[in-house]
């Protein structure tokens, strides 16, 4: 994971939760989970410094019978999630493209700042700007009524 | 830092030089490069390209070698999102009421409107009636590129080029990028994160501007309804052409999509949907507040 913030404790919290919501929104639960821990096992020390990881599998139901889904999570000696990975196990094209695509963006929680405390920024990207010539038609429109 | 500020393309663009002075002969050409590929490519401009086959009958015909540029990113993106954007739903738009004059008032024709269907084979267009183009932001992130590349030419190399809230930042003096603070959409006080642009293009888009009734611009031209799935969207790409690729295509597909779209334009990306998810592809860099 790239978000490797105080926040981190925010996107655990939305990462069960969005997994939560994917099992519930799509399936309903139904067999029990493996939770498997390891104590730095020498594929995590990879990149990043997980010093921890642990990994639930959990099986669901769909429409067209089971799947099975896993995530990963590694946290360094601080505690701070370093990696938080959903494992795509799923055999059906179907549900293979809906896990691959929870994979690819996490559920995040994010509240925002006020951009008028924010410092050295160099410049604001958002549309708010994209649309002179469209608001000043919507001036002369409401004008015109 | 030094900012330009210039009109073109319905917006507003700036160009911030770092340490560097934009000489009066590059501000000419900048203005008039602008000037140029808004001609050329608007829908809005009766000589443009995208308005040539306006009345056109089925044929084939030849095209200009940047609208090809376009029409072959179209069509990539076309089959990426299962056919949701196809430029050539100029005239949705304007049944829409999005038209040159800006009238903002749908009409009945909506109803009635069948999407043309156009094809690229050899640098020529195939079609099957009359079509008015409307590429929407990659043409925007296409001229962004282009504009960067003609300050590169002319010896510039600390710059940010930016065309209504979109932009390429290449390097600052310190050769650290840009610092870009991240509009939430529909929240121009607040923003999301912040990201550091070095070489990279970012693009920004949401579907609370340019509303009018129970439209906005972003539309699906199968439903002839507009998008309401998402709130809005930013991404971030090699250049700006790709960002906006990746926010066009974000926009008009499902979830299940953006693997396909982030691999075909080497892009990482937030998603804000209506529901009040907010998806963050695993390769995003930068701070999330």
């Amino acid at each position: 994971m790239a978000i490797i913030t105080k926040k981190t404790a925010l996107l655990w919290i939305a990462l069960i939760a969005g997994a939560l919501a994917l099992v519930k929104f799509f399936w309903k639960p139904m067999q029990s989970e493996n939770i498997t821990a390891n104590q730095s096992s020498e594929q995590q020390q990879s990149a990043k410094n997980t010093v921890r990881s642990a990994t639930v599998k959990t099986r669901y139901n769909n429409p067209s019978g089971s799947d099975e889904i896993g995530f990963t999570l590694g946290i360094d000696d601080k505690g701070t999630i370093t990696e938080a990975k959903t494992d795509v196990l799923a055999a059906n094209p179907t549900s293979k493209m809906r896990q691959e695509a929870f994979a690819a963006a996490l559920p995040s929680v994010l509240v925002g700042k006020d951009i008028s405390t924010l410092k050295e920024v160099d410049r604001v990207g958002g549309s708010s700007l994209s649309t002179a010539a469209f608001n000043s038609s919507i001036s002369a429109l409401k004008a015109q009524l | 830092m030094d900012v330009f500020h210039f009109s073109g393309l319905g917006t507003t663009w700036s160009i911030s030089t770092d340490g560097e002075d934009l000489r009066t002969e590059t501000k000419k050409n900048i203005l008039s490069f602008a000037e140029n590929f808004e001609k050329r490519f608007s829908r809005f401009l009766p000589e443009s390209e995208s308005n040539a086959l306006r009345e056109a009958a089925a044929g084939t015909y030849p095209v200009s070698p940047d609208f090809v540029f376009l029409l072959q990113r179209a069509k990539t993106l076309r089959e990426l999102t299962g056919g949701i954007y196809d430029p050539g739903f100029g005239k949705l738009l304007e049944y829409a009421g999005y038209d040159k004059e800006y009238r903002l008032l749908p009409q009945a024709a909506v109803e009635s409107f069948r999407l043309p269907r156009w094809s690229l084979e050899d640098q020529r267009l195939t079609i099957d009636g009359p079509i008015v183009f409307d590429f929407g932001g990659i043409g925007k992130g296409l001229c962004i590129d282009r504009l960067s590349e003609i300050l590169a030419q002319e010896g510039y190399r600390h710059f940010l080029v930016e065309g209504g809230g979109d932009m390429y930042g290449n390097v600052k003096l310190d050769d650290q990028g840009f610092r870009i603070a991240l509009e939430w959409p529909g929240k121009p006080d607040t923003a999301f994160g912040i990201i550091n642009l070095k070489k990279q293009g970012v693009a920004v888009s949401d579907s609370f501007k340019r509303r009018w009734g129970n439209w906005h611009h972003i539309i699906d031209p199968q439903s002839k309804k507009p998008i309401e799935t998402i709130l809005g969207c930013t991404a971030v790409a090699n250049n700006s052409f790709d960002a906006d690729s990746m926010t066009s295509g974000l926009f008009l597909s499902s979830p299940e999509a953006y693997p396909a779209l982030a691999k075909a334009f080497d892009a990482s990306y937030v998603v804000f949907k209506s529901d009040g998810t907010i998806l963050v592809s695993e390769n995003w860099q930068g701070e999330l507040f």
